[in-house]
């Protein structure tokens, strides 16, 4: 290839500038800084027990989530085992624990035999298209929380409690008595690093060839991608991250029972993906945000509350097919953004 | 160019879909610069393409690429030693930039793994930016660089095809195949397309096999016509032998038309019917 460049074309698509003119990086840190702070807001706000339990909760399903996302939005398979990964992180992550094994490893040692299980399953997943390979993998996310249901009656040492039901021994704390949440940091270090690492692979080459895989499957093999490989890297890193999450919600929730992994907690997953945004990188946050927050606040309205919350989805999905993270495009493109940007005040700001 | 093996080159390939039997014992040489494959709708054509290119095993018959047998290599391999290609119906990531959709054609000459993707590593986003360099450049040559961060579906299905060619021909391997490049082009884009092809090829030594059903396209560019018809080489030649062959004149315009057109001294266009079997 010639070596002649074109040093006037940009050879990286410009990124789009915030409001204010600043750039995304910036952006990044403003949003964890200010989650950082939130647990220290004065009286009245975000402070007490009970909301430090609200933002944990969202921070270890967004962690989820962007794992769930790597296999759903960019790699384009179906493969619905992630809450099955979630559980074993967490049972996993707390027997390690209680035999000795600090609990930062044993939750990586956790995430590495999800990420091998992972990839075990997708060599037959792979061969396996949308709805087939939904129905198999979902089949054996179920397997592995019966598994950790009725183990403990085949196997004396697989000690996950009579019917899989055991509590959890603390490690993090969840600010009780007003002491340190060190949960909620320990979460949101995680979310930064799977946030980072969840942006080069999907902007880079990562991200083209899993979109490649997803859209043009069938014409992969003849330019030269081997979407199987991708398919297998997909899962592998999805089960990773499933069982990290897992883990925290092991110390978020205390006490492990098979019930709170069963497939009501993929439908939770599935709907945090889809109302956020499938395939979009702030898509988990946003899906997280609304979907525990929506459910906290109508905690009180009792069996109403799923009425509310699945007519609340509902419009949700009709007015946001593409999710909440397709919204500021949307408002861009209106006829409504455009005004905004013309308005004179607005050019100070934008750049 | 007679020293050494061809670039591609077919043995006696047969293919069977069933009791269909689509290719009947095919022998070709195809050697450096442009190569015409034409052909009535069913013949044979894109089957052959997915036989080279390793989507449809042949029942019988072998593959050469630079004299060396293909059997047995995983479609990934085959792009690894080689071969480059287009679709009729372009497959390109629709939401996906001009500039990734053409990335994904240099795959393979990607010597760093994503670990070092990952870590931001200076080595791989050398290679990265390189990749890119070289992508504006085969854009430039068919004059998408202007929309090179565009989504892919946002330009018209012309502007598509020429992406999917620029993305078969970016890595620059020795056979390129290109399935129906022209077809639902308009003027503007085949003068494109032509310049940008007819500029790769008198700068490299590349085989371009090109299926087209405009015969005065094709006979304009390749100086090599191969004739396929029912599974079956009926003709093969110069523009100039090929289009005067009667077997060639039966095959596409039925026995009456044959003698008329021999004193017409053709030239006509082809029907541009493109809707061919075993297209994907």
């Amino acid at each position: 290839m010639s070596d002649a460049t074109i040093p006037s074309r940009a050879l990286y698509k410009p990124r789009p500038r915030g409001v204010l003119g600043y750039g995304e990086p910036a952006a990044v840190a403003l949003l964890f800084g200010v989650a950082a702070l939130l647990p220290h807001l004065p009286y009245g706000g975000l402070n007490g027990p009970y909301w430090h339990g609200v933002l944990t909760g969202i921070l270890i399903h967004t962690i989820s989530a962007m794992g769930f996302n790597l296999l759903v939005g960019w790699a384009g398979q179906l493969g619905l085992a992630h809450a099955g990964f979630f559980a074993l992180g967490a049972y996993g992550t707390t027997l390690l624990y209680e035999d000795g094994v600090p609990y930062l490893v044993a939750m990586v040692i956790l995430g590495v035999i999800c990420a091998i299980v992972g990839i075990v399953i997708a060599f037959p997943a792979a061969r396996l298209k949308g709805f087939f390979l939904a129905i198999a993998t979902l089949a054996f996310g179920e397997l592995l929380v019966k598994l950790i249901e009725l183990g403990p009656e085949m196997w004396d040492w697989l000690d996950t409690g009579a019917s899989g039901g055991r509590s959890v021994k603390k490690v993090f704390s969840i600010g009780e008595g007003n002491g340190p949440i060190t949960l909620y940091f320990t979460a949101l270090i995680i979310l930064l690093i799977t946030y980072l690492v969840m942006l080069v692979l999907t902007r880079g080459r990562m991200g083209r060839t899993l979109k490649a895989v997803k859209d043009i499957d069938i014409a992969t093999g003849p330019i030269g991608i081997p979407a199987t490989r991708y398919k297998l890297v997909a899962f592998g890193i999805s089960g990773f991250v499933a069982a990290i999450a897992g883990a925290l919600y092991a110390q978020d929730i205390r006490f492990l029972s098979p019930a709170a992994f069963k497939d009501n907690l993929l439908v939770f997953m599935l709907v945090i993906l889809v109302l956020g945004g499938v395939g979009r990188i702030w898509g988990p946050l946003l899906g997280a945000m609304f979907y525990i927050l929506i459910r906290e606040q109508l905690a009180s309205f009792q069996i109403l509350r799923l009425i509310i919350i699945g007519i609340a989805l509902m419009i949700a999905i009709l007015a946001l097919p593409y999710g909440f993270a397709s919204l500021p495009k949307r408002i861009q493109d209106s006829r409504f953004g455009k005004q905004i940007r013309n308005m004179p005040l607005a050019r100070l700001f934008t750049l | 160019m007679s020293d050494g093996p061809a670039p591609l080159e077919l043995r006696n390939l047969h293919v069977a879909f069933g009791g269909n039997r689509v290719l009947e014992g095919v022998d070709l040489t195809f050697g450096s610069g442009f190569n015409g494959l034409i052909g009535p709708n069913g013949a044979g054509k894109t089957t052959m393409f997915n036989v080279v290119s390793g989507y449809v095993a042949p029942s019988q018959g072998e593959v050469l690429l630079a004299g060396k047998d293909l059997a047995n290599r995983s479609q990934s391999a085959r792009v690894a030693a080689g071969i480059g290609r287009t679709f009729q119906a372009p497959k390109l990531v629709l939401d996906a930039s001009v500039m990734e959709n053409t990335l994904l054609g240099l795959q393979q000459r990607y010597r760093w793994g994503h670990l070092a993707e990952l870590l931001r590593m200076p080595w791989a986003r050398t290679e990265e930016r390189q990749a890119r360099r070289d992508c504006m450049n085969m854009l430039e040559r068919f004059d998408l660089a202007d929309v090179a961060h565009t989504e892919a579906d946002s330009l018209p299905l012309g502007s598509q095809k020429l992406v999917e060619v620029a993305r078969a021909l970016v890595a620059e391997p020795p056979v390129v195949l290109l399935d129906e490049p022209a077809a639902g082009l308009g003027a503007d884009d085949v003068t494109v397309l032509l310049r940008g092809l007819r500029g790769i090829a008198a700068e490299t030594e590349l085989c371009i096999v090109i299926i087209e059903h405009d015969l005065q396209l094709v006979a304009s560019l390749c100086p090599y016509i191969a004739v396929l018809d029912f599974g079956r080489i009926i003709s093969e030649g110069t523009p100039d032998e090929v289009t005067h062959d009667p077997a060639v004149i039966e095959a596409y315009l039925g026995h009456g038309f044959a003698a008329r057109l021999e004193a017409e001294s053709l030239g006509v266009t082809i029907g541009e019917d493109d809707a061919n079997p075993g297209a994907e």
